[in-house]
């Protein structure tokens, strides 16, 4: 499976010619480096934000202050010491005309999880975390729809924290060629997927889901592209990661398309039972995760990530 | 309800030998997604979409059986497939209107478990 | 029956039609209702797109009612007004609406 990092380092080199002052977010929260460490603390918290730029009087940077800082500091006792006894001094600082790709070298030379933007007299003009990255990156992208059950809980924060990592898949288990040409093959793929999923002893629970949300990107494929597609499937105990993607015409519009009850299906795929506008809302509701990459020309690629829930066992 | 028993109320035609059983819960669409949506285990499913695409979704869920309805003709195949899915089949010459309004006011429930108990008062 | 008493079913009016209703026919395809369903109908579906006005038109159906929380756009409602179409939605799955609606009588 993929972190964010990977996803993040795949996509990046088609969008050289962004730039720092497009993803970043602007206004900053920031805290002055004569408050309390505890002030610090309760920014950190009511805004749920994961770190802060440290300025002075002039709001010019003067350091910046995370939460492991802030860790630190309730360890020995500091929370009532001026923050700038904790914060890290020397700050590496991005400038607005940067490239992103100068950016995310630093975020993967330095590991911070955050980068303050200052102008030439240092002052603080916004802020850049991985999260703005990778928006700026999908929005490119035309990315269609992130869609994560977890996300609600870390709204404004990275988001993709929360999904383990450990998760490492060695190896493909199961791959489908979809056949566009033929409209009564739709679904073929989702019902081998569902059965090889049984075969491998996981639960009917489970399997529904991962197999409704695959027929539906599949069908997708069928009615839309035009084109050749495939699904695959990736597994583990726990968790079942299913790619299907095409080469067809890709997908322009991506809130129209996201729309409950929209549909661009021709009028003899109605007779068929499909174009009702339902596809992505089941896909959604039953994928943990589900990421959709298209743009104009280059066909769509989905990703859904299914764990295996309490009850599903 | 037993399958035998919708199959008479709607007077419709087992198309292969199953195995008759217990079915409580009936929903009614011919849009393949909308299946995939409400679709609940063990279900009785009025459809007038005899495709294997909706055979595929149907065994996907786990419809307990489907009542093609509209006198739809199906071909072998089509019966074969559901043979092989374990998916008993019922045909009626009724709309899905009729036939829905019948079990329903046999008894059958909706997928929300809302039955005819419901709004018998009204009458 | 009254379009009016769609209302008292329950039945949330999106927007009103002329006419009453002698018969109910529910149906997701539309080249089927168009070859099937009679006039002075209420036709329960899942369909919301826009040529589903254009089918009651031709066939003479006098009502729609959207099942399972569908929702019309603009654009549908604009020309049902036009039609004289009465457009309703509910919450409730095609299966129950039927239900309720034939055990009313109407067949």
């Amino acid at each position: 499976m993929e972190s964010v990092d990977d996803l993040i380092r795949k996509i990046q080199p088609y969008f050289s010619e962004l730039s720092v002052g497009d993803l970043m977010s602007s206004p900053v929260v920031t805290v002055r480096e004569d408050q309390r460490i505890n002030e610090a603390k309760e920014l950190l918290r009511t805004r749920r934000i994961s770190g802060l730029p440290v300025i002075d009087d002039g709001g010019r940077l003067k350091g910046i202050i995370s939460i492991e800082d802030i860790i630190h500091a309730l360890e020995n006792n500091m929370l009532n010491s001026n923050v700038s006894e904790i914060m890290t001094k020397n700050v590496v600082c991005l400038t607005k005309d940067e490239k992103i790709m100068d950016a995310f070298k630093k975020f993967e030379m330095y590991g911070y999880g955050r980068f303050p933007v200052v102008d030439e007299n240092k002052n603080v003009i916004g802020i850049v975390t991985k999260y703005d990255l990778m928006i700026a990156l999908l929005a490119k992208l035309s990315v269609l729809y992130v869609h994560d059950a977890r996300r609600e809980q870390f709204v404004g924060v990275e988001i993709y924290r929360s999904i383990p990592k450990n998760v490492k898949i060695v190896r493909e288990e199961f791959e489908f060629q979809i056949d566009y040409k033929d409209i009564s093959m739709a679904g073929t793929g989702a019902s081998e997927l569902k059965k090889f999923l049984i075969s491998k002893n996981f639960p009917p629970k489970f399997v529904k889901r991962v197999a409704i949300a695959t027929y539906e990107a599949e069908t997708n494929v069928v009615i839309h592209s035009n084109s050749t597609g495939r699904i695959k499937a990736y597994i583990e105990p726990e968790f079942v990661e299913v790619r299907v993607n095409d080469n067809g015409k890709g997908i322009e519009n991506i809130d129209l398309a996201m729309k409950e009850g929209f549909s661009t299906a021709p009028d003899y795929v109605r007779e068929y039972g499909f174009g009702a506008g339902m596809g992505l809302a089941n896909m959604k509701r039953c994928a943990d995760r589900m990421v959709i990459l298209s743009s104009k020309g280059n066909g769509v690629f989905v990703e859904m990530h299914f764990w295996r829930h309490e009850d599903e066992n | 309800m037993l399958l035998s028993k919708i199959a008479e109320i709607v007077n419709g035609k087992m198309l292969w030998d199953f195995e008759d059983k217990n079915c409580s819960v009936c929903g009614a669409t011919d849009m393949v997604s909308e299946l995939l949506a409400v679709g609940r285990d063990g279900m009785v499913l009025v459809t007038g979409l005899a495709t294997s695409q909706m055979l595929k979704a149907a065994d996907i869920v786990g419809v307990g059986g489907i009542i093609v309805v509209r006198g739809k003709e199906m071909n072998e195949e089509f019966i074969e497939m559901a043979k092989s899915y374990k998916i008993p089949l019922i045909s009626t010459k009724l709309v899905m209107f009729t036939t829905c309004g019948l079990l329903f006011c046999a008894g059958l429930k909706d997928i929300n478990g809302n039955s005819v108990e419901l709004y018998k008062w009204k009458v | 029956m009254k379009i009016e008493e769609l209302k008292d079913l329950g039945f949330e009016m999106v927007s009103d039609g002329d006419g009453e209703i002698d018969h109910g026919y529910a149906c997701d395809l539309l080249s089927e209702v168009m070859g099937k369903a009679k006039p002075d109908t209420v036709w329960l579906t899942v369909q919301s797109h826009i040529n589903i006005i254009a089918v009651a038109a031709i066939t003479g159906i006098r009502a729609i009612i959207l099942c399972n929380d569908h929702k019309f756009d603009e654009e549908t409602i604009q020309r049902a007004k036009k039609e004289k179409i009465a457009l309703f939605k509910t919450a409730l799955n095609t299966f129950e609406a039927c239900g309720k609606i034939y055990q009313k009588g109407i067949r």
